[in-house]
């Protein structure tokens, strides 16, 4: 018995004294905090859509289907969220381009930047009372403003990135061969900004389609996302059909990545911000 | 005569933020001529080729191409294409849209004619047809041996391949002047010397004139027609690369161009020279009587005579075998030492003796560019005079704020190596050898450049100090009526 708690007290310092700082050690607390707040939920998230009562099942994908309201919900998102990401390139895309031409433009960019500090629901309540106080009606409307304010800065930044990164000289060459400004912008400044789009883009579609607290607060009754809906779902307890339109979402967010990705050769990452 | 300049340059300056880049610049560049812009680094070449092309509006003076005045024209206005240093190939597109870009706005008369109100006849014009676009592109691409490579994509051309791509995508337009902006400068010396073989072919069969910017003078000797040296912004001289090389307009030009020696002499009189303590002749003539002056020699224009018989007597410091001749450095002795290269194809030995034999026509002989600081300024305090915003003790008792004109010699300012033990600081923007001594020239941040004579050679583009001891410091009262020179 002896020898053995010897042993075992021998092991256990040798372990200690074997412990080496090495730059993997620096990576453990963030695993941890991966496997606990990123994959765990995700586990639970699996067993939430395809086990009722103890069993395999796809009944919660069936309930999801048939109620004709979760179908209409998610085409709503995807077209509020469409419209937004238009509005915020139509917006957002000449600020950029103007701002990439001043000199004091990241000062400016950093003014676009500044709402951002404030808590989003500080904000978004804010409008909201900014509306009732102008005696605006919250409707698609509404929440499209709120949508539109709160994430153009995603589509700013890295417009801004991209457009004030292109040399000089490709519009200088464009300008030289006979391009007068408009069509120097068409044919090349456009072009070259293609991936600061893409990834604006990123920053904006994915988000919108997931909301839920902006359309709560500016939405009114009649406008209700798809990240309302699987709120709801959690309140009510449902927690079966709200892990599968988790899982939806989810699927969403990861096609609209594939796509990006794809048609951006990898250099969306590069010209985020 | 208007048609035959090509483009006119008439009293160019440019200045960024105040601080003056091109000073007065006035040149006229033949119609199918090869003009080389050369000189250092930050000398206003390459923004004189963009005033040209139109990327930049000069400060004041004006542009004339073809005889028009095109200071404020863009540069889509203008009939000329620029081939940039970094090639500006458009990564989004591939070759053959690369080169067809400009073509795609180019317009040609469609045969037939249109007359307006006052009676005056138009061309009617039209934009160019795919066919004849393909056609022009693949002419280009034949011009520069890229046949196969319309559909490559640019990024995965050589810097080789680009180069050609960037020089066919400026000639397709056929435009009336080819501005390139050194050009070869990111190529190895292999491709280099290839290219520019290309170059002067291209330019001897399209007939286009070409605008030449480059820092490198052998480059600049083997391809022009007619160079210009530049130096801070200021045209030195302007000349055929035999005028440039054989007569430089001032020691400058000639440290520049080529491997010189240079020394400080005086004029003795008409037709003689007195330098490195000997007198010689020369064959110039119409200096003032003992005016100091530079005298150039360049390194194969001196003769080695073995022995001593010849009019200088030098011992051989170091003899290197360079291929064609041999590059032999000497010590001119009797008297003070003087340093001076020599190429020749006689073979020396370190520690000979030997003789020096120049001829009267190889000494050229220039006005010095300054022969004193001189600097007008005025009085601090008693005692105290203002130098370029530094306070230099001096022994002189004007009363504070009298107008001076201030001038200290050349070797009499004293350089430090930390900017913050010399009174005021500057940056070393030329050092040039002069035998025994160095001659610095030390830019102040309010632009005076000082001339420096001294024993060390500073490097190019370093800060420095400057300080002067009090008593070697002139002062005299600034005459109002005397228009003193500054500078």
């Amino acid at each position: 018995m002896g020898t053995q708690i010897k042993n075992i007290g021998i092991k256990i310092s040798n372990k200690i004294k074997n412990f080496r700082i090495t730059r993997s050690v620096f990576a453990y607390p963030y695993v941890l905090f991966l496997m606990l707040f990123v994959i765990m939920p995700l586990i639970i998230l699996l067993i939430n859509a395809f086990m009722v009562n103890d069993e395999l099942s796809l009944k919660n994908f069936s309930d999801f289907m048939t109620d004709g309201s979760n179908v209409q919900t998610l085409t709503f998102s995807l077209l509020i969220g469409l419209i937004t990401t238009a509005l915020c390139i139509l917006i957002g895309y000449p600020i950029a381009y103007i701002l990439s031409k001043w000199s004091s433009g990241r000062v400016i960019v950093l003014l676009f930047i500044l709402p951002m500090w404030v808590n989003f629901l500080i904000r978004t309540l804010s409008t909201r009372f900014m509306f009732d106080a102008i005696g605006i009606k919250l409707g698609v409307e509404t929440l499209i403003f709120g949508l539109v304010y709160n994430y153009i800065p995603f589509m700013i930044l890295p417009l801004h990135t991209t457009l004030s990164n292109i040399d000089k000289s490709y519009t200088e060459a464009a300008s030289d061969l006979g391009a007068n400004h408009l069509s120097t912008f068409f044919k090349v400044t456009f072009p070259l900004s293609i991936p600061g789009i893409l990834s604006g883009v990123t920053m904006v579609f994915i988000p919108t389609i997931s909301t839920f607290a902006i359309s709560q607060f500016l939405g009114g009754t009649s406008s209700y996302l798809f990240g309302d809906s699987i709120e709801r779902k959690f309140m009510h307890q449902l927690y079966g059909v709200g892990s599968v339109m988790s899982i939806i979402m989810l699927a969403f967010v990861l096609i609209a990545n594939y796509f990006m990705r794809k048609s951006n050769k990898g250099e969306a990452s590069r010209n985020l911000w | 005569m208007a048609t035959d300049k090509i483009i006119e340059l008439k009293n160019i300056c440019k200045s960024y933020d105040e601080k003056p880049v091109v000073k007065n610049v006035s040149l006229a560049i033949k119609k199918g001529e090869f003009v080389t812009l050369l000189g250092p680094s930050g000398c206003g070449k390459t923004t004189t080729l963009r005033m040209i092309a139109g990327f930049e509006k000069p400060t004041s003076g004006s542009v004339f191409i073809s005889g028009k005045d095109m200071t404020t024209s863009p540069p889509y206005a203008r009939n000329v294409n620029t081939v940039f240093q970094n090639y500006a190939l458009f990564p989004h597109l591939n070759v053959y849209n690369n080169i067809a870009f400009g073509l795609k706005f180019k317009t040609v008369s469609d045969g037939t004619f249109f007359t307006d109100k006052n009676g005056v006849k138009y061309q009617n014009l039209r934009k160019l047809t795919k066919s004849e676009i393909s056609e022009k592109v693949k002419i280009a691409l034949k011009m520069v041996d890229l046949e196969e490579y319309e559909k490559r994509n640019v990024s995965s051309l050589s810097g080789g391949q680009k180069q050609r791509v960037a020089i066919a995508r400026s000639l397709v337009n056929e435009p009336d002047v080819l501005l390139l902006d050194e050009p070869l400068g990111a190529l190895d010396l292999k491709m280099r010397k290839d290219m520019q073989l290309e170059l002067m072919n291209m330019h001897k069969t399209l007939g286009i004139t070409f605008v030449y910017v480059t820092h490198d003078q052998e480059e600049a000797l083997t391809m022009s027609d007619t160079i210009v040296v530049m130096k801070d912004g200021v045209i030195q001289q302007i000349g055929s690369p035999q005028k440039v090389y054989d007569e430089p307009a001032n020691a400058f030009v000639a440290d520049f161009i080529g491997e010189s020696n240079i020394f400080s002499g005086i004029m003795i009189s008409d037709f003689k020279v007195e330098f490195c303590d000997h007198i010689f002749e020369c064959v110039d003539k119409g200096f003032k009587h003992r005016e100091p002056i530079d005298v150039i020699i360049r390194p194969e224009d001196v003769r080695i005579c073995k022995g001593d018989v010849g009019m200088l007597t030098a011992i051989v410091n170091s003899c290197v075998f360079k291929g064609d001749h041999f590059q032999i450095t000497v010590i001119i002795t009797g008297g003070e030492e003087y340093e001076m290269l020599i190429h020749d194809n006689i073979e020396c030995k370190a520690g000979e003796t030997v003789g020096l034999n120049i001829l009267p026509y190889d000494l050229h002989i220039m006005h010095k560019a300054r022969i004193i600081n001189e600097i007008k300024t005025e009085m601090w305090d008693e005692n105290i005079v203002e130098i370029s915003g530094g306070k230099f003790p001096c022994n002189c008792d004007f009363p504070s704020g009298t107008k001076v004109i201030v001038s200290i010699d050349f070797d009499d300012v004293i350089i430090h190596d930390d900017e913050n033990n010399g009174i005021i600081g500057g940056e070393v923007v030329n050092s040039i050898y002069k035998g025994n001594y160095y001659q610095c020239f030390i830019r102040t941040d309010d632009y005076y450049d000082f001339f420096v004579d001294t024993e060390d050679d500073w490097l190019k583009g370093d800060r420095v100090g400057i300080s002067v001891n009090p008593d070697k410091i002139m002062i005299r009262k600034l005459d109002e009526d005397i228009d003193g020179n500054t500078n």
